[in-house]
């Protein structure tokens, strides 16, 4: 049976080599006689060694959290909220619009997204209350219902967009960092570097930011960009208006200038390739082209396309030399920034914690506010625990928590900061 | 201190032969709190609990305490078990149950701890005939697990190395049939990318390299 749904699968990469799942059930957990017989000797030791006498004070203390328990069992849990792809590639919880279509979900309390041509994004925890949808890159138009308790969030990169029950699109440009977030209805907190604390966007308001530049600005809408109840099959591009001052003020400078689309339309641009989801092409173009002369000649542009190809597709051989190559030929670049972070990332996967340390380092001290610091901070925080010990972590688990109180290594940095240290 | 050994209670079930005794009879001898039924239990399904923690947990430190903490509440609250047949999947669910509380458990320390501590626990829980290539790999493996997190490896375990379809998987994690298959994509999706990644393990795959000479079991 097992074996049968196993080669009914569409894509064998999903399932891991039966190679090394045989050679870890031929070697790992076997139990022997004599083990057995030991652990049931333990257990009677063990049923044998309760002191039966205090039992009824065990009982005692135990009264309220039983009643607690008692009541929470009778409790009908909630089931999570059903949902439907209506439109649109799904797969293994990732939803990807082809690029000239859209793609859409709805929810059976009535929500619904709506993702624009050639936005992809994974659907996260699915709840009682609502759910978490981490939009990868592209535009998204939502739609939430309004009811008691609920509770959705979209997350672009670094941001957090919380929910309460709206109708608002999000914009998300990972490669340049940009953000754009427009509320047509009710109500939504976004959070994320370089917005200090939390900006709540009032109706017919446009919050744009650009994390390179922790440039933050919040515009009315445009009339002619608002959405229409049922969303338009390609959603138009939003117009920014003249800006005005935020309901809370973030701590970056608003500035004026209009967000300007990349300009990079030659027929063999390797980011074009990239934005339409071609990663083995710009790949098999750099290798038959001859890898080296591309790593020499190609521009910063092509050389992170390249690199975002190469991991993309596990070649980290490739994606590795690309980005020291940006390092090494555009110094200055935000890409070559921005590759820091990357060698960090390969070396944490080929698990050089060590040299993966030194790169987010790097990263940081090059990209202070960087699109990538937040991740950056955490790993290093991480990495640091796992290295050098707690104490040496814990420094960087308040810097952390200072700036990502929400972030997502919060959870662990309040643990090193928390959790008393160990003799 | 009366200890005994599973196989000298096991007579004492109704039935006479405890290995020929159904899970239903089993459940409902435990129920009754027949003497030997505890016993037969352990005996038929120790194997089964110590195999997956182990292949889980990926060390032995706490395997066999575990083990004995998943009986201890099997005992207790075999009781509430409705359908004496399903006897296994409740195994199976106490057991996934102390294994994703250990995990919590280990992902708070292992905030402390190097993570070679571990790979030498891995290397412990290996059987010793398995060749020394083989056992690196093994390390190395159970190293790689600890990038999911616990409802993704113990989802991960379940369904790989116990065998389980998805509705065994999913009865046993305790969650619904489309919620597993999106924690198994996670899962496997998040192992393959990091077992290729890793010079040694992605020979495994069938259009791997195998760069160290690694032999396939």
């Amino acid at each position: 049976m097992h074996s049968d749904e196993r080669s009914q699968k569409p894509d064998p990469e999903s399932t891991p080599p039966d190679a090394l799942i045989n050679l870890v059930r031929t070697h790992v957990g076997r139990v022997t006689q004599a083990q057995s017989r030991r652990g049931w000797q333990l257990l009677q030791e063990r049923s044998l060694s309760r002191k039966p006498q205090r039992r009824w004070l065990v009982g005692l203390a135990l009264v309220p959290a039983l009643a607690a328990l008692f009541l929470w069992m009778r409790t009908p849990a909630s089931p999570a909220l059903g949902f439907r792809i209506t439109s649109g590639q799904w797969d293994a919880g990732q939803l990807r619009a082809p690029s000239a279509t859209p793609a859409s979900m709805a929810f059976s309390d009535g929500t619904e997204f709506r993702l624009a041509p050639g936005t992809h994004g994974v659907l996260g925890e699915v709840d009682a209350h609502g759910a978490v949808f981490d939009l990868k890159q592209g535009h998204m138009d939502l739609n939430v219902t309004r009811r008691s308790g609920a509770r959705w969030a979209v997350d672009a990169g670094p941001f957090k967009i919380s929910v309460i029950g709206t109708r608002f699109s999000v914009d998300w440009q990972e490669k340049s960092g940009r953000l754009k977030v427009a509320l047509h209805k009710g109500e939504v907190h976004v959070s994320g570097p370089p917005i200090a604390g939390v900006v709540k966007l009032a109706v017919g308001q446009q919050l744009q930011v650009d994390v390179a530049e922790r440039e933050v600005r919040i515009a009315q809408i445009a009339d002619d960009t608002k959405i229409p109840d049922v969303a338009p099959d390609v959603v138009p591009d939003l117009v920014v208006d003249p800006v005005i001052e935020p309901a809370t003020s973030p701590s970056a400078d608003v500035a004026s200038a209009r967000w300007e689309p990349p300009k990079d339309n030659a027929p063999d641009s390797w980011t074009r390739r990239v934005s339409n989801g071609d990663f083995e092409g710009v790949v098999a173009i750099a290798e038959s082209s001859g890898l080296q002369s591309a790593l020499e000649k190609r521009s910063a542009a092509d050389l992170g396309a390249l690199a975002d190809s190469a991991r993309y597709q596990r070649r980290t051989d490739v994606a590795f030399k690309a980005l020291m190559a940006l390092r090494r030929r555009y110094a200055s670049h935000a890409l070559a920034r921005e590759a820091a972070f990357h060698l960090g990332r390969i070396h944490e996967t080929n698990g050089d914690r060590k040299a993966a340390l030194g790169w987010y380092n790097q990263y940081l001290k090059e990209a202070p506010r960087g699109v990538f610091v937040a991740e950056a901070l955490g790993r290093q925080m991480e990495g640091t625990a796992h290295l050098q010990g707690r104490s040496f972590a814990r420094p960087l688990a308040e810097q952390y928590l200072r700036r990502f109180p929400g972030g997502d290594f919060a959870e662990t940095a309040r643990v090193l900061i928390e959790i008393p240290m160990i003799k | 201190m009366v200890v005994s050994h599973p196989v000298n209670l096991l007579t004492a079930l109704p039935g006479g032969d405890p290995d020929q005794a159904t899970d239903a009879s089993l459940a409902r001898a435990l129920q009754r709190g027949l003497p030997g039924a505890a016993a037969a239990t352990w005996e038929r399904f120790y194997p089964l609990v110590h195999r997956t923690l182990a292949r889980t947990l990926g060390s032995d430190d706490e395997v066999n305490d575990l083990a004995q903490d998943v009986f201890m509440r099997l005992f207790a609250r075999v009781r509430v078990l409705r359908d004496p047949e399903a006897l296994r999947s409740f195994v199976y669910s106490i057991t996934v149950r102390v294994i994703r509380g250990e995990l919590r458990r280990r992902w708070v320390r292992r905030i402390m701890k190097p993570m070679s501590d571990y790979a030498d626990l891995s290397n412990r829980l290996i059987a010793p005939v398995a060749p020394s290539e083989e056992r690196a790999a093994l390390v190395r493996f159970y190293r790689l697990l600890e990038t999911l997190n616990s409802r993704e490896r113990t989802a991960y375990v379940l369904r790989h190395l116990e065998e389980m379809n998805l509705e065994e998987t999913a009865a046993a994690m305790e969650v619904s049939l489309a919620t597993i298959k999106r924690i198994l994509a996670r899962a496997n999706a998040r192992m393959n990318d990091v077992l290729r990644a890793d010079p040694v393990l992605s020979g495994y795959f069938p259009d791997g390299a195998n760069p160290k000479g690694v032999s396939r079991a």
